[in-house]
């Protein structure tokens, strides 16, 4: 029964969540982005959950699992959804070859920084150099990412510079697809064992097939769900079908630890390019997105994290990286002849925000890794995502500032 | 053909799983419930082909994987998505409240009175002799006296009396049929509901009268009394607040109704308040005394198709064909005689009523499906007679059964029969 409840009041909240009320709030401040793009929900995790006044047990949070697995799932299919061939054509190539710098950039730079503090300069906060690697991976995964909503936000103070938001819309694209891809690879290179709590990698020669079989799951999948839906025209028996392959490809991810996010992720690409009904699917799915995306941050924050200065320091830290080697990845593109554009290096501030798909990876990875390298990794994800946004309204003024000067 | 395919390879997939004997990764909710979800919509969609409603496919399929069937899925499986029942009855009985008209109500009124009152009095007089005549086919009652036996007849009758608005609906919403024949069924189906609370109410403590049984509870008239009634006023309430959402907030309304539902499940069982009747009053409300009807009808349709795979197909997966191997034959006796006296109940009643003749003749078929109120009547039937409580809850369950596989089908027969055009009212 209180598991029911706990669902409930997650769906209430969701609910008011969804319902924008703040969408009027004009103000360029931190307080007005941090309700715009749902932290606030962050904070109301933190108070009523394992890491504040636990008003909701741990039973109730463990019990709400599957649910957030399917959540997973949901959230994978619809973003996987968005890439139609079709679409992705009309964007020039070179973007392809040179955008994906501004994740990758990001990424091995962060992972280098974490691998060296967690490996040399806090040796004590996880146990084996495997594990230490594995954190690295985890922690660029989620802080190289950047946030749609915030340059969707941003766009309304920008107005002038279309370009550049256009480009920064499609980096956050990217930014969002690449972690997908590399959670699967995760999940191919760690095994859990529950017996033991312990997390391992796994032998090499598992490593390829697990992540072909993933690979070929959300395919199949993708197949199997066009055949389904292909003759049905009543939108609300389409639904049902949705579901129930989602939950099904959800569930079989689970019981086989696979990432649900990347396997239904490929099984949206694989659908999205296979129907003819392409925007008529988005239009049904997209509302679904925020309230789900509200009970991610909630549900983020609801399990127990581990919060001490080390974790602060070390969130601050690797924002800071992040931020140098976006900054860094923009000049560096604008000076060669790859650089299919030539904006200003400092629309890298406002791709500093962490809140896209980020939370999902995060559950996704602590659902099939509950250990206490994972509430590491939480913590920190949780301490970084508000010092994000905090600073992000920031990040538009000096964008600002410095395109005048420029 | 592709759908066909389709289900052998989630069956197939399901067996793998199984084969596979890892127990702790097997109990896992949602791969259940996407192959409950997939099974219970392709069966579905396979029956209609053969002019059968789709939760007669989604009942086959539950009961097809279900942990009595092939077992792809375990009874672990179906307790913990027993959870998704609450909430898609509470969803169910919002849209049945919905589907009935006031003015309709009004006009079918004395129809509604005389069916239910004469199906009532002839299945409860009809039943108890059926089960003291042939007393000696009954082996757990044949030795018992004569007290005893009318005790275990007279529960028998009053649950015979029910039929399933939960099924009754699903197969209405189907057809997408929406006259002055299925607003009778559903304002009778509903209506018998309440009855039967009250009357098995009263039926359990003659019941433990004549069985000398120690356990009466004298206040149980009352406290049913209070549980009808504060379940129409909590009805009224939901029915406000769902108003007040739809006419002032408008957003997410479907996130809305989910919320509502779950917590009205939740919060409304513990009390001994009858959700099913909450939710049947407050879509009643909404939708006779606002003008939010429409777009709360458009909201719960929007999620229905879901839930009625889910609420069906679990009902399959809870079927256990043991219980009607073992007492076939007595089983077989209850449902003709129950359809039976359905059929001269409704006749007289509807005579009584000077009601059309495919009325009289053919609406009785609409009400014998059975489901969740009787399956729970008898498991306190179980718990409240030794002598034969246990064997008998086990006769009626393997009845309800039979009644939910034959109902639906029978139910969209009459509906799909050809009608008198109505005549309006100028």
């Amino acid at each position: 029964m209180k598991t029911l409840i706990a669902f409930g009041i997650l769906l209430f909240i969701a609910l008011i969540g969804s319902i924008k009320l703040f969408n009027k709030i004009k103000v360029s401040s931190c307080f007005a982005y941090i309700l715009y793009s749902g932290t606030i929900y962050v904070f109301f995790g933190l108070i009523v959950g394992e890491n504040g006044f636990n008003l909701i047990s741990k039973d109730i949070i463990h019990q709400l699992a599957p649910l957030i697995n399917f959540s997973l799932g949901w959230v994978g299919f619809i973003f996987g959804l968005q890439f139609e061939i079709k679409y992705l054509k009309r964007i020039p190539k070179n973007w392809y070859l040179t955008l994906p710098f501004t994740y990758l950039t990001s990424f091995f730079t962060i992972v280098l920084f974490s691998f060296i503090i967690f490996n040399y300069i806090f040796d004590g906060l996880v146990q084996t150099i495997e594990i230490a690697l594995g954190m690295s991976f985890v922690l660029a995964i989620l802080l190289s990412e950047s946030s749609v909503s915030f340059i969707s936000w941003s766009s309304k103070f920008l107005k002038k510079e279309f370009l550049g938001i256009r480009i920064c819309f499609f980096i956050s694209a990217i930014n969002n697809l690449i972690p997908i891809i590399l959670t699967g690879v995760i999940f191919s290179l760690y095994k859990y064992v529950p017996a033991s709590n312990i997390i391992s990698l796994n032998a090499p020669k598992n490593i390829l097939p697990h992540f072909f079989i993933q690979l070929m799951i959300g395919i199949l999948s993708g197949f199997f769900m066009f055949y389904l839906v292909k003759k049905i025209t009543n939108k609300l028996e389409i639904s049902a079908v949705l579901f129930g392959t989602i939950f099904f490809i959800s569930g079989l991810s689970l019981m086989f630890h696979f990432s649900p996010l990347f396997v239904s992720m490929l099984c949206g690409v694989i659908f999205s390019n296979l129907t003819h009904r392409h925007s008529y699917f988005i239009k049904i799915l997209n509302p679904t997105e925020k309230p789900i995306y509200i009970i991610f941050l909630i549900f983020l924050s609801l399990k127990k994290a581990i919060f001490n200065k080390y974790i602060i320091f070390i969130a601050i830290f690797l924002l800071l990286v992040k931020f140098s080697s976006k900054l860094f990845t923009f000049k560096s593109l604008n000076k060669t002849k790859l650089s299919p554009f030539n904006i200003s290096p400092y629309f890298s501030y406002i791709l500093l925000p962490i809140s896209s798909i980020a939370p999902a990876i995060l559950l996704d990875l602590l659902c099939s890794y509950p250990q206490h390298s994972s509430s590491i990794a939480q913590g920190i994800f949780i301490i970084a995502l508000i010092i994000s946004e905090i600073f992000s309204p920031l990040g538009i003024k000096l964008l600002k500032i410095r395109s005048k000067n420029d | 053909m592709i759908n066909t395919l389709l289900l052998i390879i989630i069956i197939a997939i399901g067996i793998i799983i199984k084969s596979s004997q890892q127990i702790e990764i097997f109990n896992n909710a949602t791969y259940a419930l996407g192959l409950i979800m997939l099974a219970g919509y392709i069966s579905g969609d396979l029956v209609k082909k053969i002019k059968l409603p789709s939760i007669t496919g989604s009942i086959l399929a539950g009961i097809l994987v279900g942990p009595f069937g092939l077992e792809l899925i375990s009874i672990k499986n179906v307790d913990d998505l027993q959870l998704l029942n609450g909430l898609a009855l509470s969803i169910i009985a919002l849209t049945a409240g919905g589907e009935i008209k006031l003015a309709g109500f009004k006009k079918n009124l004395k129809t509604i009175n005389y069916i239910l009152l004469f199906q009532t009095l002839i299945i409860l007089v009809g039943i108890t002799f059926v089960i003291i005549i042939f007393k000696d086919f009954f082996p757990f009652i044949s030795n018992l006296g004569i007290q005893s036996i009318v005790a275990a007849g007279l529960l028998v009758a009053i649950i015979s009396t029910a039929s399933s608005p939960s099924t009754t609906l699903a197969v209405i919403v189907e057809t997408k049929k929406r006259d002055r024949y299925t607003e009778l069924i559903l304002s009778i189906v509903m209506l018998k509901d309440v009855i039967i609370l009250f009357l098995f109410c009263i039926g359990l403590n003659i019941a433990k009268i004549l069985t000398k049984s120690n356990m009466i509870n004298k206040n149980i008239v009352f406290n049913t009394f209070f549980e009808i009634s504060g379940s129409l006023i909590s009805g009224i309430v939901i029915g406000f607040i769902i108003v007040v959402y739809l006419k002032f907030i408008k957003k997410d309304r479907i996130v809305f109704i989910l919320a509502l539902s779950f917590f009205s499940f939740e919060i409304f069982e513990p009390l001994h308040l009858h959700t099913l009747l909450i939710m049947m009053i407050a879509g009643f409300v909404v939708e006779n005394f606002s003008s939010e009807g429409d777009s709360l009808m458009k909201t719960l349709e929007l999620i229905s198709p879901p839930v009625y795979i889910i609420f069906f197909t679990l009902t399959g997966a809870a079927i256990n064909l043991k219980y009607f191997k073992s007492l076939w034959l007595l089983t077989i006796i209850i449902v003709l005689f129950r359809a039976l006296f359905k059929y001269v109940g409704t006749y007289i009643g509807s005579a009584f009523a000077r009601e059309e003749k495919i009325v009289k003749k053919h609406l009785w078929i609409s009400f014998l499906s059975q489901a969740g109120l009787s399956l729970g009547m008898a498991k306190i039937i179980e718990n409240n007679f030794s002598f034969f409580g246990e064997n008998l809850a086990v006769l009626i369950i393997s009845v309800i059964v039979v009644n939910q596989i034959i109902g639906p089908p029978l139910l969209k027969l009459f509906l799909d029969k050809p009608k008198e055009p109505e005549i309006k009212d100028p």
